[in-house]
């Protein structure tokens, strides 16, 4: 069965939340945050179509992904609101260029807690302010060894905890994804702020 | 203005010309034909009135035709797109024998307005006959061949009248055989030789020798139901419950059949005689009332009522065989709430929209997959993982910038940013499509790169580029 193991400290994406996610690697860590149960992905069309699924089958089994492409902004934040709201998959992911307002975040944030759904934004160019109940900035890290996958994550807001970075090791498969999480004091100038 | 008394003619796009399909009487006299161009039929005759051809209307028409011939005789069939087969048999008597029952089909068409001819034989291909072709000068033109008598009877018929293809008629008539007539003399084998077998298969049914029964169309079990207020409606309430009754015997109807509805159409009557419709589609056949009610409500506020809705029609569009199966344990029920919301999603976007993906058999990264409508899309084969690793998003090709060249590049420009080599693996092969044909795109090698700056791309390049460019074809996460 799908088994996602983390061990450290990281903070774990609430269900019925929506969270923010930016960065080079933001699809990547959505795929693992979601790696459990049905996602629907929506958003621009060139964005749905670029995603490769037999590269996404290192996280996740294909097969339980449904992609809406969405050339309106409005059509896919509808789609996020009401697949949220449905509950009848376990994450939607919205692609979408910037962070939606104050009201539209809070009309998903409503909806994901109706469902009990996780919802996860990612976005280009992030706003300085959201409603999002976590941010996050995402981008590959240089792995020494080849089967691994190095994240390094910056959590620069969190409504109930601490902020912080780690840098991420995914290894394994879909079935077994194997996580590791360490923490990093001191960002090294690739992170969020440095590149305010 | 009534259509006799004019000059009327159906016109259809043909060959990228208007042409006639259809003319009345008047036309026929007048001396337009079918087939003729409307500028050639406008040339003949100015004051020609014409409308556009609508199959689908007149095969309605005629299907109505048919089941409402089913008072002569149980076994009726449709005869093409203008034509009425009766099976007869047993039933003539009824109605006074064949010349009686003739002359009273007629009388009822006739009352219905519809010109018709018709003819009565031991075949349905000579009945069919003496129906379009007994009119003509020399035919007898009595509209009956006695039992028996067909081979006879038919001897002066013209070779149109077999109902065989234009190609195998132009060939008769090039070889000088006008009538049916003129067959009966020759030797089966020398036309089987000629014009193969299906020449002489339709001469054996015309002549009874071989069986050639009516094959009644099957009623298809309709599922529609209707609704009639003694007062118009207009309020959004109202309506709902119209729906919901509307629903609840569609329904019923479908779990008596076995059926499931895969789309449905709900059509209003104004009280200003003015129409509308709204469609909705779901994701799986369904026979579930609420279901299909949560689909509806969610169009139902574009709904103009303007002075109110006289009459309600709701009409399955597309059925199917309706099998309850348990898709898995568990999940049975996130299924069908899966299910649902694909159909809300749907409706407003379009069921073109809300894809899943699945695999293709073949090398090509790009080439890998393919979109189809997750609505109603059977479980796909689970993915094969590959030896070698994809990347989780493709790009297409980008160029990019080489600052310090080798192989790969050792520090190059994609995308304004700058990259250094960390390391790299490869190359992969990957080549054309052979059995595609050469055109089909160049062999290309690619690389997997690990940069300094952390992000992993691929690389790709070809073989025989001199000076060798280098293009990012995808983004490892």
């Amino acid at each position: 069965m799908n088994e996602a193991r983390t061990e450290s400290q990281l903070p774990e994406l609430a269900n019925g939340r929506v969270h923010e996610i930016s960065g080079a690697a933001a699809l990547a860590f959505g795929l693992v945050s979601a790696h459990r149960g049905t996602v629907l992905i929506c958003g621009s069309p060139a964005q749905v179509a670029s995603i490769h699924p037999e590269g996404a089958a290192h996280f996740i089994d294909p097969r339980q992904i449904i992609t809406v492409p969405c050339p309106l902004r409005a059509d896919a934040l509808w789609t996020a609101e009401t697949a949220l709201r449905s509950g009848s998959v376990d994450c939607v992911m919205a692609i979408l260029g910037r962070t939606p307002g104050l009201t539209e975040l809070r009309r998903l944030q409503l909806a994901a807690q109706d469902g009990k759904a996780l919802g996860l934004l990612l976005t280009e160019q992030p706003a300085a302010n959201s409603a999002a109940e976590t941010r996050w900035y995402c981008q590959p890290a240089l792995s020494k060894t080849p089967d691994s996958t190095l994240l390094r994550l910056s959590l620069y807001k969190n409504k109930r905890g601490t902020m912080g970075h780690w840098i991420l090791d995914v290894k394994g498969d879909k079935d077994t994804l194997d996580l590791h999480a360490t923490p990093v004091r001191e960002p090294d100038g690739t992170g969020w702020h440095a590149r305010r | 203005m009534p259509v006799d008394d004019c000059l009327f003619a159906v016109t259809a796009e043909d060959k990228g010309a208007v042409r006639l399909v259809c003319v009345n009487l008047a036309g026929l006299k007048a001396g337009l034909s079918p087939g003729m161009t409307l500028a050639d039929a406008r040339g003949i005759a100015p004051d020609l009135v014409t409308l556009p051809e609508e199959p689908q209307r007149d095969m309605a028409f005629l299907k109505a035709l048919q089941r409402w011939a089913e008072k002569f005789s149980p076994w009726t069939s449709c005869d093409g797109t203008d034509g009425l087969l009766i099976n007869i048999t047993g039933c003539a008597h009824l109605f006074d024998g064949e010349e009686a029952m003739r002359r009273a089909v007629l009388e009822e068409f006739s009352d219905l307005q519809v010109e018709a001819a018709a003819g009565i034989a031991d075949t349905k291909g000579a009945a069919r006959a003496v129906a379009r072709f007994g009119l003509r000068p020399g035919t007898g033109g009595a509209g009956i061949i006695q039992p028996g008598e067909t081979r006879a009877a038919l001897a002066a018929y013209p070779i149109e009248a077999l109902g065989i293809d234009d190609k195998t008629i132009f060939e008769l008539k090039r070889l000088g055989l006008k009538t049916i007539g003129e067959l009966y003399p020759l030797k089966s084998a020398e036309l089987t030789r000629r014009f193969g077998f299906g020449l002489l298969r339709t001469f054996e049914k015309l002549m009874g020798a071989t069986g050639d029964p009516v094959i009644p169309a099957s009623p298809l079990p309709g599922f529609a139901a209707r609704i009639s207020f003694p007062d118009p409606i207009g309020l959004q309430d109202d309506v709902e419950e119209a729906l919901r009754r509307l629903i609840a015997q569609v329904c019923k109807r479908l779990s008596e059949q076995g059926h499931g509805v895969r789309a449905l159409r709900l059509s209003f009557q104004r009280a200003d005689k003015s129409e509308g419709h709204l469609d909705i589609g779901l994701a799986r056949p369904s026979q579930d009332a609420g279901q299909i009610f949560r689909q509806f409500r969610l169009k139902l506020g574009t709904v103009d009522a303007g002075y109110g809705i006289d009459m309600m029609r709701l009409q399955a569009i597309a059925t199917e065989p309706f099998r309850p199966v348990q898709q898995r344990f568990a999940t049975a029920e996130e299924r069908s709430q899966l299910d649902e919301l694909i159909a809300t999603l749907g409706n407003r976007l379009g069921f073109d929209r809300v894809l899943s993906w699945e695999p293709v058999s073949s090398h090509l990264p790009h080439r890998a997959f393919r979109f189809v409508e997750a609505a109603g899309a059977p479980v796909t084969p689970s993915w094969a993982s590959r030896p070698q690793k994809r990347p989780l998003m493709l790009v297409g090709h980008e160029l990019v910038e080489i600052i310090e060249p080798g192989r790969p590049p050792q520090a190059f420009k994609w995308r304004q940013d700058a990259f250094d080599l960390a390391g790299a693996s490869g190359p992969e092969r990957i080549g054309h499509e052979w059995w595609k044909g050469a055109d089909s795109g160049a062999i290309r090698d690619y690389w997997s790169v690990q940069t300094k700056q952390g992000m992993r791309l691929w690389l790709s390049t070809r073989p025989d580029g001199k000076p060798p460019s280098w293009e990012v074809a995808g983004v490892f996460p």
